[in-house]
């Protein structure tokens, strides 16, 4: 069915921090009860991470909301300003922090990872790059885009706190920096910086320095506002297959 | 032949009266439950909910040599929070979403599994739960999530009779393990995010007939009502999914009230709103309302009272007193006299701002912080439901605690729609980055991508007297697991961590742990056969029963 009246949506996908946050509030309302607060309520399909049983586009989305489908998804009677807030919440990863965001094209932002980013000199793609930072095979996944341009533009703020260089003085005299996987109450996991695994009694640490800082550079003003919707599309496209 | 025949029926009569005898659980047998510590009777050890027991083979010396006996597997994922009652040798318990079996509590072994598949119009706000059954006579008692009462054999695990206790269709559930008191099963209704009028309600063990009930959210007429504005009581929430406690001497049950529907706008709901937050003193005959006292006022944080209320004899100032104690999920201790309700003393147990304090009757007074910034305790409180425990011997109150945990809480008038979400806003845990895995109602996995940044668990052990901690064992992830302590002065709990621990519960000094691999959420219990003494506790999908190695 064509909309006559329906604005073209082709130019670029732009998603802004009001239709986000708009798309929380009418998500919480009618959509939470059955697909969670996290999305991940109907079996198989995951709104967070993009994880559909037949959607692939936003047309897609709005075509679900509005039709339903025959395994239990009620038909929405919505505005298309309400079904534009609520494809930009799911694509958003559910952020309810509404960061607004645009993806732009991802092969031109693979280039980019690879050239003028410089990026593969601390992370790892598919098993391409360094394991100093961490690897990004499925950051498209795990991550938000919200998140992601956090990181690309204010890496301190976006930093994942598990992230954090650590830097552990043993009490056999041994230093280690690396990079956590996990932490608990007698234990660390981590990655050291010549690249080994190591699990460490907290009770064999003399002295263990969480780094409140970020190794990772800013590319704010280092890349253009299409460079980072390329970049951005790049790696919202990396989903770990 | 005919002779021989008559002597065999005999003989089996006798041997089947005789095993009928010994399996009995009367009420009278309930009330003494801490003087049979070979069983685990009711939900809470005893109708004190101390989780106290005098068994005491398994001690701070040889506490050391604890090794895995035997485990179950759920066969159902998810949070596993049943807590299993043990009598005479069988072990009682559910799994989700509503199954109930009976295994050998020697050896784990299943004698049979009951399945009760809930209504799928069913509507449970925090996951399919179930905290477990109760058990009368050869009956056991189980509530479901499409909110049934459902009575079953004990022996056989057959169904006797199922009574429909509230309307699904208006998400009414039940999680909680009904209570047993005299001839009476009282259970309570869940659902306070979905806009129900919560209740208790009495049934009949033999008919499942309804006997009385008891409106937590009081209607025209009732007291308390004044409350209320409008129609808001209508939709005024109020659930009941924790145990209550029973003081036989003074014939009163008490139990603690959840949230005020909607939960986040309290502008939505102005007055108090009882008896919402609150715990009720109820005469068990009746249903009567003896006296209540209400820890949070029109909250605005979803601060339920559903903590079991633990019940100890005690000096007070001197005089012999009869209290109850209370880590409420709003951050603050409470001690009040459970003859009369009235408030002995309150102290915040974590960092709380919600609230500058308490008055001199225990009333909060309120500091709401302005929109966007945190609140403490966040959205998950400083403790929850998980069991907290109490030793007469060290005269110590122990339960878990989130540390430095706050959430930011959004306010939105809430639409009643049968059945449908009535919440009025939502709230979001703090985040050590924007959009970062925060901590939630429930693990999501092994690894703890959020740190301590945003919150940490610990174990605490309070003075009833002072409110002041007298020992904390710290955790690195937030600890919502219950507590169970022993005669030999010892405490077993655990956390998400999946640590099963043992803890000198004097001092806090950690005796002995084992790594289970999936979160403790409910509470340890302890029972005996043959005179050894077996620790089960639930952690991620097993049951994991632990004895002394021969």
């Amino acid at each position: 069915m064509l909309c006559a009246g329906a604005p073209a949506l082709a130019q670029d996908h732009q998603y802004s921090a009001e239709q986000i946050q708009a798309g929380y509030r009418l998500y919480t309302g009618q959509c939470q009860l059955c697909h969670g607060a996290n999305g991940d309520g109907i079996a198989s399909v995951n709104l967070a991470r993009q994880q559909f049983h037949t959607v692939v586009t936003d047309d897609d989305i709005r075509k679900m909301i509005t039709t339903g489908n025959t395994a239990g998804m009620p038909p929405f009677v919505l505005k298309p300003e309400e079904l534009d807030a609520l494809v930009a919440f799911v694509r958003s990863g559910l952020d309810q922090g509404g960061v607004p965001f645009r993806l732009g094209d991802a092969g031109r932002g693979k280039a980019i990872y690879d050239g003028k980013g410089g990026c593969a000199a601390c992370h790892r793609v598919a098993g391409m790059g360094s394991r100093a930072a961490p690897d990004l095979t499925d950051v498209g996944f795990i991550r938000r885009p919200g998140q992601m341009l956090t990181s690309l533009t204010e890496p301190l703020k976006g930093t994942m706190p598990i992230n954090r260089p650590v830097t552990i003085v043993t009490k056999d005299g041994r230093t280690i920096h690396g990079r956590r996987f996990n932490e608990d109450t007698f234990s660390v996991q981590l990655i050291d910086a010549q690249e080994k695994m190591l699990s460490i009694q907290k009770s064999d640490i003399r002295q263990y320095d969480v780094g409140m800082t970020s190794a990772m550079p800013s590319y704010q003003g280092k890349l253009d506002s299409d460079e980072m919707a390329d970049l951005l599309a790049y790696l919202v496209s990396l989903k770990g297959q | 032949m005919r002779q021989t025949l008559s002597r065999l029926l005999l003989i089996c009569a006798a041997l089947f009266l005789g095993a009928e005898a010994h399996a009995q659980v009367t009420s009278a047998r309930i009330e003494r439950a801490a003087s049979e510590p070979q069983n685990w009777l009711v939900y809470g050890g005893a109708y004190t909910n101390q989780r106290y027991s005098t068994l005491s083979q398994i001690n701070q010396g040889n506490v050391k040599n604890l090794e895995q006996q035997w485990v179950v597997q759920n066969q159902v994922p998810g949070a596993w929070e049943s807590n299993p009652l043990v009598v005479d040798g069988i072990m009682y318990l559910t799994q989700r979403p509503n199954d109930v079996m009976a295994v050998d509590a020697r050896t784990g072994k299943m004698f049979w599994l009951y399945r009760w598949t809930p209504d799928p119009a069913a509507r449970v706000c925090c996951g399919a739960n179930n905290r477990g059954v109760a058990i009368l006579g050869d009956t056991l008692f189980v509530g479901t999530l499409d909110a049934h009462l459902i009575a079953l054999d004990a022996k056989t695990g057959k169904p006797l009779w199922n009574t429909v206790v509230a309307d699904v269709k208006s998400a009414y559930s039940i999680t909680m393990a009904p209570l047993i008191v005299k001839d009476k099963i009282l259970v309570g209704v869940g659902g306070a995010e979905f806009g129900i009028r919560g209740f208790i309600a009495a049934f009949d063990p033999k008919t499942g007939k309804e006997i009385w009930r008891f409106y937590t959210i009081p209607g025209p007429g009732d007291p308390g009502f004044e409350s209320w504005k409008g129609d808001d009581w209508k939709t005024g929430g109020g659930s009941v999914w924790t145990m209550g406690s029973y003081d036989p001497t003074l014939n009163l049950v008490y139990f603690g009230v959840g949230n005020p529907g909607p939960d986040w706008n309290p502008s939505q709901r102005p007055g108090d709103n009882l008896y919402s937050d609150s715990v009720v003193a109820l005469d068990p005959d009746t249903g009567k309302l003896n006296w209540h006292f209400q820890f949070t006022p029109n909250d605005g944080y979803d601060y339920d009272s559903t903590q079991v209320p633990v019940l100890a004899d005690m000096d007070w100032n001197g005089k012999p007193a009869k209290v109850m104690m209370w880590a409420n999920r709003n951050g603050f201790f409470y001690v009040l006299d459970r003859v009369t309700g009235k408030f002995l003393q309150g102290q915040p147990f974590v960092k709380v701002n919600w609230a500058s304090g308490l008055d001199a009757n225990g009333r909060p007074i309120q500091t709401p912080q302005p929109p966007g910034q945190p609140t403490y305790p966040g959205n998950q409180g400083g403790t929850n439901w998980y069991p907290p425990a109490y030793s007469p011997r060290t005269g110590l109150f122990y339960f878990s605690v989130w540390e430095n945990y706050g959430s930011v809480f959004r306010r939105e008038e809430a639409v009643y729609q049968p059945g449908r979400n009535f919440a009025g806003g939502g709230a979001t845990g703090l985040a050590p980055a924007p959009g970062a895995t925060t901590v939630g109602i429930g693990r999501r996995g092994p690894i703890d991508y959020w740190t301590s940044e945003v919150g940490s668990g610990a174990t605490v052990a309070m003075d009833p007297h002072t409110g002041k901690r007298v020992w904390t064992f710290p955790q690195y992830d937030v600890a919502d697991a219950g507590m169970m302590t022993t005669a030999s002065d010892l405490l077993f709990t655990g956390g998400r961590e999946g640590y099963f621990y043992a803890f000198d519960a004097k001092t806090g000094k950690l005796l002995w742990k084992t790594n289970l691999g999936g979160s403790i959420v409910n509470a340890p219990v302890t029972y005996a056969i043959d005179g050894r003494q077996y620790v089960s506790v639930i952690s991620g999908n097993i049951l994991s029963t632990f004895a002394l190695r021969n």
